[in-house]
C-alpha cells in the first residue's frame, strides 16, 4: 500500500502543480491570496514529493519486487547502500529525484522568499509549477516509476553493476542540484521578462540561487569524472564523451552566469545578458537530459532508449526553450540595461570572460550535435573526438587563463591596465621562474606543456597575488598586514581561492596529459615490474566472493620510491544476477599522484595481462575544482549587501581633493 | 479500503489548508490595501537594499578595507542608483493610476478560487484511478516466505527456476547436489557450455566417477557441434576403465569405433556390452543391432580389401569407399562434416524454422558445396520466411551475386 500511497502523492503533486501555475500566471499581479497559495502549493509540493520518494525507497530496501522498477533494478543479495541507491540508478527513478530536487528548490523559494517582492516570487513559483508539471506529467505518464507487477517476480535483475559504487550514490542528487538550481534562475529570468522589472533586489536573488547550482553542478562534474576514473577502469578521467559534454556545457555557462551574476549584483548593468545566460544554462541543462535519455547516445547514462520518452523530453526543451526565447525578444528590448562601464574595468574583464566561456560553450554544443545531425541527415557516421575538444577547447582556454587574473584586479567601472600590470608583474615572474626550474630539474624536452604549466602557476600565483596585495603586504608594518589579510571580505578570500583552484586544475591537467607514463606488461604471481622509480610486485590472485558476486581478487606490493611498501587491490567482478563484468582498479596515491593498476585477462601460460600507469599530480585535476565549489560557499556566505566600488573618473578626482585642500 | 481512506486524508488536509491559510491574506488584500501601499512596500525593500549597502561601506571604510576614494566612488554609486529608482517609480505609479479598473478584475473571485482547489482532487483521482493499482498489496521480499505457495496453479517458469539455482549455486559454488540437478536441465535447454561447466565443476568436487565422466563427453561432444574431441572419447574410456560394468559409456565408445571404421574395436565392445547384459535391457536390442552391423562392414571391408588387391571392379570399390570406408584424408573428412552440419542446420530450419541470419549461412553452405539446387530451395524458403525485404539484405545479395532467383 505504500507504494500506493507513493504513486498517488506523485500525482497530487502534479494535479496541485498544474493548479497552482495556471492561477500564478493568471493573478500573479495582484491578488495576496493567490499569492499566499501559490507558496503554499509550493512547500506541499516538496512533502508529497518527498513522501513518495521515500515509498520508492522503502520498497527498494525491502526488495518489493512486485514494484516494476524494483525488479529491473535491485537484486535481493545487494548491499543495503547499493539497494538504495539503485532507486536513482536508473530512468524512472532519477526522474522522480529531479522531481524531488526541483521541488525542495521551489520550497526553499516559498520558505526564504518572504522578503522577495510578492509578485517576483509568485511569478517564479508559478514558473517552476509549470516545471513541476512537466516533469511529474513525463514522469507518470511516460516512465512511472511505480510501475507494478502482477504475480511479482521472486528476484530482481540487479543494478547495473558499474553503477554498484558510492560514486553514483552522490553523482546524480549533485548534478541534479545542480541543474534544477539553474531552472531557478531560470524562472527568475522569465519572471523578470515577464513583468519588466528587474530591480537590485532580483539581481540580489539570482547571484546566490547561480552560485549554488554552480557548486553543484560543479561537485556532481567531478564526482563523475572520478567516478569514471576509478570505476571504469580506463584510467582516463575526461573523454569528451558526449555524456560528459551535456553536463559540461551547463557548468561552462553556468560559470559564465555566475560571473555576469556579480557584475550585475555589483554594478546593475549586463541585466539582458545575465537574462540570456540564465535561459542558455537551464536549456542546455534540458538538452542534456534529452541527449541522455532520448536513446540518441549509447553510454552508461543512456538508460532508457524510448524514441517516445525522447520525443516527449523534445517536446518538453522545446516548450521552455521556444517560452523562454520568445519572451526574450519580445521583452528584452524594453528592459533597461544598467550601469555603463569602460573597456578596461572588471565589468570589461567579466565580458571577456563570458565571450570566451559562451564561445567555449558552442565550440563544445558544436561538437558534440554535429555528428548527430549528421547522422540524421544524411545517415553517415562520424565521430568528433578528443582531438577536436582538446584543440579548440585549449585555444579558447588559454586567453581566458592569460586575462583572469588581470579582472581580480581591475576596479569597477574603469581601471588602469598599467598600474594593474605593474602589480601583477611579480606573480608573472614568479610563475615563469617555476616553470623553468620545474624543466630544467626534470630535464622535459620541450613542447606545449611549459605553456601550460605556466599559465597553471600564473592563474594561481594572480589569485594569490590578489589577496597580498589587498593586505598591502610590504607598505604596511607585516602583523598590521597578516591581520588585514583575514579580515578581508569573504567575497574577496573566494574569488582568490576559485581562481586559485582554476589553476590547480590546468596544472594536473597538463602533468597528466604530459608526464603520464605507461607500462603494459604481462606478469605471473612473484614476478616484479618497474614504473616511474615504483617497484610493483604480483603477490595475490585468486578467486574470492563477494556479496552478489564473484570476483579474481589480486594484490600487489608497491615499493615507492622512499623504499616503503603498500598494499594494492585489484579486482574483476563477474556480478551473478546480471553476469556482467566489471573491473575494480588499484589506486596508490603517492602526494598528489597516482599509481594506476588494472589487471586483465589470463594469458595462454597462466600470466596476467598488468596495465599500470603513473600518474603524476593527477589529484589536482579534482582537487581545484574542489576548491573551486569551496569557493562558491564561501561567497554565499557573505551575504552582506555590497555594491561594487568603481574607481572615480580623474577629473573628479581631482575636484575632490582640491575640496579637501580648500 | 485503507488506502482511500489515507490518500483522502492527504488530499483533505491539502485542500483545506489552502483554503484557511490562504484566508487571512485575502482579508489583508480586501481590506483596501491599495497598489500604491504595494509599491511602497517594494520600494522599501530596494531602499532598505541601499541603505544596507551604504552601511556596508561605511563599515569597510572603517575597518580599512577600502579607502576614503573608493567609499566616495561607491556611494556615488548608490545615490545614481536611488535617483534613477525614484524617477522609475513615478513613472510606473501613473502608469497603475490610469489602468486601475482593469487591474481591479485580476482579483480572484472567491468561487473561482474555490472552484479550482477543487480541481485538484478531482484531477488527481482521475488519474490515479487510469494509473494507479490500489488493490495490489505490497510485497517485501521478507514477507514471501514459501515461494512455492504462491507459485500454485501458475506455470513455473523454466528459465526462472534455473535462474535461482544458479544465485544459490553462486553463493554456494560447492554444492555438488545443486551442480547436479542443473546439468541434465542445462542439456535440455540446449546451454551445452553451461553444462560443461556444470559438469567440470562437479568432477572437483566428487570423488571420479564413471556417470559425470560420461555426461561431460556427452555435454562436450554437444558443445562442440557434435564433433568428438579427443578429450571426449579419454572421458569415456577413462569411465569405461573406472567401471568395467558401465554401460552408457561403452555404448558412445562402440558407436565412435563405428563411425570411425574400427569395426574390430567395435564388435569387442558390442560384445562386452552383451556380456553384461541380463537378457530384459532395452538397450540390449541396440547392442545386438550394433554388432551384426559392425561384423557385416568388417565382412564386406575384408571383401574390398581383397577386390583391390586384385584390381578388379574399380567402381564398386569406389561406391564402397565412399559409403563406408573411413575417410582417408583431413579434406575428405572436413567436407563429410560440413555435410553433415548442413543437413543438421537445413532439418531444424525446416521443421522448426530459425533467424535470418541462418537461413543466410544454409544458403551460402549450399553454395560452398556447390549444391546451387538446394541452395535455390533455401532461398525460396528464407523467403517465405521473411517476407520483408529489409530484414534479408545479406540473403539476397548473396543469392544475386550467386545467380539465384
Amino acid at each position: 500500500m505504500l507504494i500506493e500511497l507513493g504513486h498517488y502523492a506523485l500525482i497530487l503533486t502534479f494535479s496541485i502543480a498544474l493548479i497552482q501555475s495556471v492561477l500564478g500566471l493568471i493573478y500573479w499581479r495582484k491578488d495576496n491570496r493567490i499569492a499566499e497559495f501559490v507558496r503554499l502549493a509550493a512547500i506541499w509540493q516538496f512533502f508529497l514529493t518527498l513522501f513518495s520518494f521515500l515509498a520508492l525507497i522503502y520498497a527498494f530496501v525491502v526488495s518489493d519486487f512486485s514494484l516494476s522498477l524494483a525488479y529491473q533494478h535491485s537484486y535481493s543479495l545487494q548491499p543495503l547502500i547499493y539497494k538504495i541507491t539503485g532507486t536513482w540508478g536508473n530512468h524512472e527513478g532519477s526522474i522522480l529525484l529531479w522531481i524531488l530536487t526541483l521541488t525542495l528548490f521551489n520550497a526553499a523559494v516559498a520558505i526564504f522568499g518572504k522578503n522577495l517582492p510578492t509578485q517576483l516570487r509568485t511569478l517564479v513559483l508559478s514558473m517552476q509549477g509549470v516545471m513541476v508539471v512537466a516533469f511529474a506529467g513525463f514522469s507518470i505518464f511516460t516512465s512511472n516509476p511505480f510501475a507494478r507487477l502482477s504475480p511479482a517476480p521472486f528476484e530482481g535483475t540487479d543494478l547495473n553493476p558499474i553503477l554498484q559504487d558510492i560514486g553514483l550514490a552522490l553523482h546524480p542528487p549533485l548534478l541534479y542540484l545542480g541543474y534544477v538550481g539553474f531552472s531557478v534562475c531560470f524562472s527568475f529570468a522569465i519572471a523578470a521578462l515577464i513583468s519588466g522589472k528587474i530591480d537590485a533586489v532580483w539581481a540580489r536573488w539570482v547571484r546566490p540561487w547561480t552560485i549554488i547550482s554552480w557548486i553543484f553542478l560543479t561537485l556532481g562534474n567531478v564526482m563523475g569524472s572520478y567516478w569514471a576514473y576509478y570505476e571504469l577502469g580506463w584510467g582516463g578521467w575526461w573523454f569528451w564523451d558526449p555524456v560528459e559534454n551535456s553536463s559540461f556545457m551547463p557548468w561552462l555557462v553556468g560559470t559564465a552566469l555566475l560571473h555576469s551574476a556579480i557584475v550585475m549584483e555589483k554594478r546593475n548593468a549586463l541585466k539582458i545578458w545575465t537574462i540570456f545566460l540564465a535561459i542558455m544554462t537551464f536549456s542546455l541543462s534540458l538538452l542534456g537530459a534529452f541527449l541522455v535519455r532520448s536513446g540518441i547516445l549509447t553510454s552508461v547514462h543512456a538508460f532508457a532508449s524510448d524514441p517516445t520518452r525522447g520525443l516527449v523530453l523534445l517536446a518538453l526543451l522545446g516548450f521552455f526553450i521556444g517560452v523562454a526565447f520568445t519572451l526574450f525578444a519580445l521583452r528584452a528590448p524594453s528592459l533597461r540595461a544598467g550601469g555603463l562601464f569602460a573597456p578596461i574595468s572588471r565589468e570589461g574583464s567579466l565580458v571577456l570572460n563570458n565571450l570566451f566561456l559562451a564561445t567555449a560553450t558552442a565550440a563544445v554544443l558544436v561538437g558534440t550535435l554535429y555528428p548527430l545531425f549528421l547522422d540524421a541527415l544524411t545517415g553517415e557516421r562520424i565521430s568528433v573526438g578528443a582531438p577536436f575538444f582538446d584543440l579548440t577547447f585549449s585555444i579558447l582556454m588559454v586567453p581566458l587563463l592569460i586575462i583572469l587574473p588581470f579582472g581580480a584586479f581591475l576596479s569597477w567601472k574603469r581601471a588602469d591596465l598599467i598600474a594593474v600590470t605593474q602589480r601583477l608583474m611579480g606573480a608573472a615572474m614568479l610563475a615563469l621562474l617555476i616553470t623553468i626550474i620545474i624543466f630544467m630539474l626534470t630535464g622535459r624536452r620541450i613542447s606545449l606543456a611549459p605553456l601550460g604549466i605556466y599559465l597553471g602557476f600564473w592563474v594561481s600565483f594572480g589569485a594569490i597575488a590578489d589577496l597580498i596585495f589587498r593586505s598591502k603586504f610590504g607598505k604596511i608594518p607585516f602583523r598590521e598586514s597578516i591581520k588585514r589579510l583575514f579580515r578581508l571580505p569573504k567575497h574577496i578570500w573566494s574569488t582568490a581561492l576559485a581562481h586559485l583552484g582554476v589553476g590547480l586544475t590546468v596544472i594536473g591537467v597538463v602533468t597528466v596529459s604530459a608526464w603520464e607514463s605507461e607500462n603494459i606488461t604481462t606478469m605471473q604471481v612473484g614476478q616484479n615490474a618497474e614504473l616511474a622509480g615504483y617497484n610493483i610486485k604480483f603477490t595475490v590472485a585468486e578467486e574470492r566472493k563477494g556479496p552478489n558476486y564473484i570476483t579474481e581478487h589480486f594484490e600487489f606490493d608497491v615499493t615507492g620510491k622512499n623504499g616503503k611498501t603498500k598494499k594494492a587491490v585489484s579486482e574483476k567482478r563477474v556480478y551473478v544476477a546480471s553476469s556482467m563484468p566489471t573491473t575494480e582498479a588499484a589506486i596508490l596515491t603517492y602526494g598528489l599522484s597516482q599509481l594506476y593498476i588494472t589487471v586483465g585477462d589470463l594469458d595462454v601460460d597462466g600470466a596476467r595481462v598488468v596495465r599500470i600507469w603513473f600518474k603524476p599530480y593527477i589529484l589536482l585535476i579534482w582537487f581545484g575544482p574542489l576548491l573551486m565549489a569551496g569557493a562558491g560557499f564561501l561567497s554565499l556566505s557573505d551575504r552582506k549587501a555590497r555594491i561594487g566600488i568603481p574607481k572615480l573618473a580623474k577629473n573628479r578626482l581631482s575636484r575632490n581633493k582640491k575640496v579637501k585642500a580648500s | 479500503m485503507t488506502f482511500w481512506i489515507i490518500s483522502s486524508l492527504i488530499t483533505i488536509f491539502c485542500i483545506a489548508s489552502f483554503f484557511i491559510l490562504t484566508r487571512k491574506s485575502a482579508a489583508k488584500s480586501d481590506n483596501n490595501k491599495t497598489e500604491k501601499d504595494k509599491n511602497a512596500r517594494e520600494d522599501s525593500l530596494t531602499k532598505q537594499y541601499f541603505k544596507k549597502s551604504l552601511a556596508e561601506i561605511e563599515r569597510d571604510m572603517e575597518a580599512g578595507i577600502i579607502s576614503e576614494e573608493e567609499a566616495i566612488a561607491a556611494k556615488g554609486e548608490i545615490a545614481r542608483e536611488i535617483l534613477r529608482l525614484e524617477k522609475e517609480n513615478a513613472v510606473k505609479n501613473s502608469w497603475v493610476d490610469s489602468e486601475n479598473g482593469k487591474i481591479k478584475l485580476l482579483y480572484i473571485p472567491n468561487l473561482t478560487f474555490i472552484s479550482s482547489l477543487l480541481l485538484i482532487p478531482i484531477i488527481a483521482f482521475m488519474l490515479y484511478n487510469i494509473l494507479g493499482s490500489p488493490n495490489l498489496p505490497s510485497m517485501p521480499l521478507a514477507l514471501r516466505t514459501n515461494p512455492a505457495e504462491q507459485n500454485i496453479g501458475a506455470e513455473i517458469d523454466i528459465e526462472e527456476a534455473v535462474k535461482r539455482v544458479e544465485e544459490q549455486l553462486a553463493r554456494t559454488p560447492d554444492d555438488a547436489r545443486g551442480w547436479s540437478i542443473i546439468a541434465p536441465v542445462y542439456m535440455r535447454l540446449q546451454r551445452y557450455d553451461d553444462a560443461v561447466n556444470a559438469l567440470r565443476k562437479l568432477q572437483t568436487l566428487l570423488p571420479p566417477n564413471a556417470d559425470i565422466e560420461t555426461d561431460l563427453a556427452e555435454a562436450l561432444v554437444m558443445a562442440n557441434n557434435g564433433e568428438v574431441t579427443k578429450e571426449a572419447i579419454d572421458l569415456l574410456k577413462s569411465a569405461a576403465k573406472r567401471d568395467p560394468k558401465h554401460i552408457r559409456s561403452r555404448v558412445y565408445l562402440a558407436s565412435e569405433a563405428m563411425r570411425n571404421g574400427d569395426y574390430k574395436e567395435a564388435i569387442q565392445i558390442w560384445q562386452s556390452l552383451k556380456q553384461l547384459a541380463s537378457g530384459s535391457e532395452e538397450w540390449l536390442a541396440l547392442v545386438e543391432e550394433g554388432l551384426q552391423e559392425a561384423q557385416a562392414n568388417l565382412a564386406e571391408q575384408a571383401g574390398n580389401n581383397q577386390q583391390e588387391g586384385m584390381g578388379r571392379n574399380e567402381n564398386s570399390i569406389n561406391e564402397k569407399q565412399e559409403e563406408q570406408t573411413p575417410p582417408q584424408n583431413g579434406t575428405d573428412s572436413q567436407a563429410e562434416l560440413i555435410q553433415q552440419m548442413v543437413a543438421r542446420l537445413e532439418n531444424r530450419l525446416n521443421e522448426e524454422g530459425g533467424s535470418i541470419e541462418e537461413w543466410t549461412q544454409l544458403v551460402r553452405s549450399f553454395l560452398v558445396l556447390g549444391e546451387k539446387e538446394k541452395a535455390q530451395q533455401a532461398y525460396n524458403k528464407a523467403k517465405l520466411a521473411y517476407p520483408k525485404e529489409e530484414e534479408r539484405l545479406e540473403v539476397d545479395a548473396l543469392a544475386k551475386q550467386a545467380g539465384l532467383e
